[in-house]
């Protein structure tokens, strides 16, 4: 938080990337000679970028495709679970036991962790700090742009309620991981109907605020927040009408959450509200 | 022997008939996806909707499809994201004629109130809010409307059509041009069922498309639905509606819910308020805080913290020091000790004045507020035993250095 009132903040991080034109930059840096709070600030995301660029170089798969990724982290959890099968039956004398499914479930969620938190820090680094009205910067949208004009960027006085919402969207993304994390760590294999009932049952009572969220951010021009969302809804409504709760049912929403990004979305525009 | 034969005759029968009428109107659980609408899915998935459409309607045209109501309501789904927005509207209303007790009429009902909302179409909207009493004329032939009612219903005036708003605005230059919506359908009546009762979700999202063009018609209703749903998250979201509104008289009405709706919605209102009511709204929460349950109140505690400007502070502080209710008090206590703040002095005198069920948690404010000095002094000087534990805890968690050094040379 900038203490400073004179400069917002997102001047002095537009200024640490790089991104503002030299009558600004000049602007910033003469505020800077004499203002502790904003060299705080400046220096602060200097920590951070050096913490950063002296990790390992983890690229985001091409395109965002994760699919790869997952199919291979899915086909090591099989083989884990066929070890954990072989070995069970092993132990019990030649007869196969009930795969370990608890085991598999936790590795594969310590997994989508992994990926989530290494991920969301890389493409959060790596994400300009656009300003919030900006248009989406992939096609695949998820509902036409609304009718009503939104493209304004919010100025100083309206741009509290803009922050307000997507803090509360950040909020909303984890409460939904409970269903997306959980759907992605299934084995549809040795998942029933009974066991993933409790997403099913989050994703029917989260999709009323999902719908209602972007359509408000759609209005104060948070088209990125506005797409996951939307991505957040189709997930959330397939989930929640798969009543009879089959492995193929399953099978899809997984693959509907993979194709979309959607761990991965939720996780970038949730922190970094853009 | 006979007579036996006939009743289990009439027994089959009957459960013939139900299941063949509870599968075509979708009431029964679904059956898995066929192989086409499988297909179809995994092209949604990759957002090919035009291959999605092709599939889906080869799916909704095929009788043995088991899950043709799903399928039709995915095709509009596609429909709407193509663009072709009467096809869509078309395709809800087979939905509701041909399967009207099917689940998925529900969310094909909101998509139907986001196309209205993208053509403009005001008088759908309204329709949908405040479905209109009296039979509905029928509708003149168009382009593209769904079938016309059925049947007329016995209900009162109409709601008078809402005034079209202006038109769109051109694009900023760099960016492509929206396509030309297609011909809008005709009358209102066309677009719904009769009769047609919406949910009030489907209203409160109705009422939110109108919010910005019709505040006058509109905040009164959902002040309504605030005050009157039996559903508190109807309630909620009905609040949230009207909190996104920059007019100043969807803030009053904020406002009002605070002071006068069931507590779980002014619990809701006064999020709202903290989140959405501006810098200002301090004074706002603090009468809604004068009469005010306790659970109220803790919500109105919570959202001065959040806009955390130095007036706001000042009333936290009125409320850490005057408030009877312990846990309410508390609460106020607790977010008063944020590191860097302002008011350590103050934080500071509340440990001498506070009473005494509220010492301990001053000692959290004080350690969130990283304030090593004044818990060093209490663990010097209290001469209560449980609370110079706790000072001598919260040292322990803080491990500054001037923290360790203090309990390495008071070691007990």
């Amino acid at each position: 938080m900038n203490a400073c009132t004179l400069v917002d903040a997102e001047a002095v991080e537009l200024y640490f990337y790089d991104e503002l034109d030299a009558a600004e930059r000049a602007r910033i840096e003469a505020h800077l000679a004499q203002c502790a709070a904003c060299r705080q600030v400046l220096g602060d995301l200097r920590v951070i970028g050096r913490a950063l660029a002296d990790r390992p170089a983890v690229d985001a798969p091409p395109a965002g495709d994760w699919s790869g990724f997952m199919r291979r982290l899915d086909d090591a959890c099989r083989h884990e679970g066929a070890n954990d099968a072989t070995t069970g039956a092993r132990q019990a004398g030649g007869t196969p036991r009930t795969v370990g499914r608890w085991p598999s479930r936790t590795a594969v969620a310590i997994a989508a962790s992994l990926i989530v938190a290494t991920a969301g820090a890389m493409l959060t680094l790596r994400m300009r700090p656009a300003p919030v009205a900006a248009p989406a910067p992939t096609p695949t949208v998820q509902t036409p742009p609304p009718s009503t004009p939104v493209s304004s960027t919010p100025g100083p006085a309206d741009r509290r309620p803009t922050r307000a919402l997507a803090e509360l969207s950040e909020q909303h993304f984890e409460k939904s991981k409970l269903v997306v994390l959980g759907l992605v760590a299934r084995d549809p294999d040795h998942t029933t109907a009974k066991d993933w009932a409790y997403e099913r049952d989050l994703a029917g009572s989260l999709l009323e605020d999902t719908r209602l969220y972007r359509r408000a951010a759609q209005q104060r021009g948070l088209s990125d927040i506005a797409h996951v969302m939307g991505d957040l809804e189709t997930v959330l409504l397939e989930t929640s009408m798969s009543d009879h709760g089959d492995a193929a049912s399953l099978e899809r929403v997984q693959q509907l959450i993979r194709k979309r990004d959607l761990v991965v979305k939720m996780q970038v525009v949730g922190s970094t509200g853009i | 022997m006979t007579i036996r034969k006939v009743r289990v005759g009439a027994v089959l029968a009957l459960i013939a008939a139900f299941v063949v009428a509870a599968g075509a109107s979708g009431a029964l659980a679904m059956a898995p996806d066929s192989k086409r609408l499988a297909r179809a899915k995994d092209f949604i998935a990759d957002e090919q909707w035009q291959r999605a459409i092709d599939e889906l309607k080869a799916a909704a045209a095929d009788t043995k499809e088991p899950n043709r109501d799903e399928a039709l309501f995915w095709l509009a789904h596609s429909e709407h994201q193509v663009r072709e927005l009467a096809a869509a509207v078309d395709t809800i209303a087979r939905l509701e004629r041909e399967f009207p007790t099917s689940r998925w009429v529900r969310p094909a009902r909101s998509l139907r109130v986001e196309i209205a909302q993208q053509l403009k179409r005001d008088d759908v909207l309204w329709y949908a809010a405040e479905p209109p009493l009296l039979p509905p004329p029928p509708p003149t032939p168009g382009v593209a409307p769904p079938a016309p009612p059925s049947a007329p219903t016995p209900r009162a005036p109409a709601v008078p059509r809402a005034p079209r708003p202006a038109a769109a605005t051109p694009p900023p230059p760099g960016l492509p041009a929206p396509v030309p919506p297609p011909p809008p359908p005709p009358d209102p009546a066309a677009w719904f069922p009769a009769p047609f009762e919406p949910d009030t979700d489907l209203r409160i999202q109705a009422l939110g498309s109108l919010l910005d063009t019709n505040p006058d018609r509109v905040i009164p209703l959902l002040k309504q639905i605030a005050l009157a749903s039996k559903d508190s998250s109807e309630a909620r979201r009905a609040v949230f509606v009207l909190a996104q509104s920059d007019r100043p008289e969807a803030r009053t009405t904020v406002v009002e819910v605070a002071r006068s709706g069931p507590e779980m919605v002014r619990i809701a209102a006064v999020r709202e308020l903290g989140r959405f009511g501006g810098a200002d709204a301090g004074p706002e929460l603090m009468e809604v805080y004068s009469t005010a349950t306790p659970r109220v109140k803790r919500e109105v505690v919570s959202s001065l913290a959040v806009l955390g400007n130095s007036a706001d502070n000042a009333a936290l502080f009125r409320i850490a020091r005057t408030e009877s209710d312990p846990q309410v008090r508390n609460v106020a206590i607790l977010t008063l000790g944020r590191p860097g703040t302002k008011d350590l002095p103050k934080l500071r005198a509340l440990y001498a004045s506070a009473p005494h069920d509220s010492r301990r948690t001053v000692l959290l404010a004080l350690a969130n507020a990283r304030d090593e000095d004044e818990l060093i002094r209490i663990a010097s000087t209290e001469g209560d035993p449980q609370l110079q534990q706790e000072a001598r805890r919260q040292l322990r968690l803080l491990a500054t250095p001037k923290a360790l050094k203090y309990l390495e040379e008071h070691r007990e």
